[in-house]
């Protein structure tokens, strides 16, 4: 029915009119009900206002190293160490990296931990509009090279295991195809690598972005862009419907403060690098040149053939922001011969901050690892 | 010269004829209805803004040139940017329609599939799972189809046109004001990236050289 038809339909076909609140209807009840609403909505209003002090990222761990754009945090280890090999986890460059430790019970970070692993996380931090060119070579090239660098230093290791998050993922396959001779493992969750097959909402915006006329007109991708692209990911189901679920849990003390961490971290987003971004969109999105080993990065072609160390690639079936479809060609492309490729049913944040994460994903993950850090 | 007189000439017989952009349609009842075709009139403004930067160029050499050089340039700037805001409200009601369209379709759609009487707080919960799944459905739908990607590109370029417009005029003001502009700046951060890139690579070969060199002393 178009809006027309709508609007010239009988007044009873329409939302709100022409349907009768049943005659049987208890009144006490139901203005117990909405008493009960007003309670739960005026209680909602309170800890939204006061949401602000949620606390996040509770695991001990200190900066072991710092620039204008990044943070290296080193994780206290929780039990005697059982890996030989540290990981060194490499953040995606939407949002922050505390997603990966926002609660106890739901720490990607916290469960490696108590695996035995050594950890060191990248922290990006927010660029300025000085950085506008600070571009994937100076990324990959620079604060990954360094931190790698600084880890295999810090802990008298040739090689160390290369793991990262969504944009992360696709920046720490492309490390390793350039330095694969300072790389043991490489474990990538989510990554981007053939955006040909993705079918995500985020996928057909950037197919039809003019990112070279952002990059020229503004620098930076704005964060509020970033604001109105996420509101179009599940508008209702998680956009709206999260809402009504928070004023009718809202006596749930644990529901509510898991309810704000998430919060906080989905609109805690910091602008990206123009020219990174504008890479990201046109080489990576529209071009699809990473997969066909075409992408340039500085004065290298990135030619992900060439990596033949241990890859672990972990993907979640229903991930709306990057499509399984476009994470799992990683598994292709590369000349490893130790490659696995892990499927959940769980989305995208879900797979490393969740309950299902920690009982299903991480033992499997800590376990692949560990076979290979000795 | 004669050409341009006779282009605005006719533009202003056009605009007498239809109205300014308003288009005229006889019903079968004959009485006369206007409405006003946003495309007509963003094509019409067009041509009249393309007129007058035409007249603007005129005069290519001489005192007149010279001293109108700096004005010519801000109008042919307001020009450009008034024709890109036309775009923008073209682009900006057609993603309208769509968003209104689909919301529209949603919202019949779910009070086809709501419950007929609401006697409890479970039937008003079943109309707001069904309403969400229906507007989730729709939505979705919307945002994954290319011509509503199409369109929110060309509007998101729009914009970026227009900041590069305004940036192009609020800077001859600060350089009136001797104040440092936006592409000074642009320029001397990209100066400054490329040598913090070159001061990190010769920091890299240089610790390669000091192992080298420790190397061959220990040896």
């Amino acid at each position: 029915m178009n809006q027309e038809a709508y609007l010239s339909s009988p007044p009873e076909k329409r939302l709100g009119q022409g349907y009768e609140i049943g005659s049987e209807t208890d009144n006490n009840s139901i203005l117990k009900e909405i008493g009960e609403l007003s309670r739960k909505l005026e209680k909602t209003k309170r800890v939204l206002h006061n949401a602000g002090n949620v606390e996040v990222g509770s695991t001990p761990n200190e900066i072991v190293d710092e620039t204008r754009l990044y943070r290296l945090l080193h994780y206290q280890p929780m039990v005697s160490k059982t890996a030989k090999t540290p990981i060194l986890f490499v953040y995606a460059l939407i949002n922050r990296s505390y997603i990966l430790d926002l609660q106890r019970n739901k720490s990607w970070i916290r469960s490696l931990l108590t695996q035995g692993f050594d950890i060191y996380l990248i922290d990006w931090k927010t660029p300025s509009q000085v950085d506008k060119y600070v571009s994937f070579d100076d990324y990959v090239n620079n604060y990954i090279d360094d931190c790698v660098e600084f880890v295999r230093r810090k802990n008298s290791v040739d090689k160390i295991t290369l793991h990262g998050y969504c944009m992360g993922a696709t920046m720490s396959a492309i490390y390793c195809s350039l330095h694969e001779d300072k790389v043991k493992n490489l474990a990538t969750i989510a990554p981007v690598i053939d955006s040909e097959q993705d079918t995500t909402v985020l996928g057909n915006f950037s197919k039809h972005l003019e990112a070279d006329r952002m990059f020229s007109s503004i620098g930076n991708l704005p964060q509020e862009l970033l604001y109105a692209l996420f509101s179009t990911l599940k508008p209702f189901k998680q956009g709206v419907n999260k809402y009504f679920n928070l004023v009718e849990n809202i006596d749930n003390e644990e529901f509510v403060q898991n309810f704000l961490r998430v919060e906080k971290w989905l609109y805690d987003t910091p602008p990206i690098a123009g020219e990174t971004f504008r890479q990201w969109i046109v080489d990576i999105y529209q071009k699809n040149l990473l997969v066909a080993n075409e992408m340039k990065i500085g004065h290298n072609i990135i030619d992900l053939s060439k990596i033949r160390i241990p890859v672990l690639n972990i993907i979640a079936e229903e991930d709306h922001l990057v499509s399984p479809q476009c994470s799992a060609p990683l598994n292709d492309v590369v000349s490893s011969r130790d490659k696995r490729l892990m499927r959940f049913h769980t989305g995208h944040v879900g797979l490393i901050a969740s309950s299902y994460s920690q009982n299903n994903v991480l033992p499997k993950v800590g376990q692949w690892i560990k076979a290979r850090s000795q | 010269m004669w050409r341009l007189l006779k282009k605005m000439n006719q533009m202003v017989i056009q605009g007498d004829v239809d109205s300014n952009g308003e288009s005229i349609i006889k019903d079968k009842s004959d009485k006369t209805q206007r409405s006003v075709d946003p495309q007509i009139v963003t094509e019409q403004v067009t041509q009249f803004l393309n007129i007058w930067s035409d007249i603007s160029k005129l005069p290519t050499v001489g005192p007149f040139f010279a001293y109108s050089q700096s004005s010519r340039s801000d109008f042919r700037e307001i020009f450009e940017l008034w024709k890109i805001f036309l775009d923008f409200q073209v682009h900006f009601n057609e993603l309208w329609l769509q968003i209104n369209n689909t919301y529209t379709h949603a919202l019949s759609k779910a009070s086809e599939k709501a419950p007929k009487e609401y006697n409890s707080k479970k039937d008003f919960e079943i109309y707001r799972k069904v309403a969400i799944d229906i507007f989730e459905e729709e939505f979705t739908g919307l945002f994954d189809s290319k011509e509503y990607a199409t369109l929110n590109g060309l509007l998101l370029s729009n914009q970026y046109d227009m900041v590069l417009h305004l940036q192009k005029l609020a800077e001859k003001q600060l350089k009136i004001l001797n104040l440092p502009t936006r592409s000074e700046l642009d320029h001397l951060s990209k100066d400054i990236h490329d040598l913090k890139k070159n001061v990190h690579d010769l920091t890299l070969k240089l610790g390669a050289l000091e192992k080298i060199e420790s190397r061959s002393l220990s040896k």
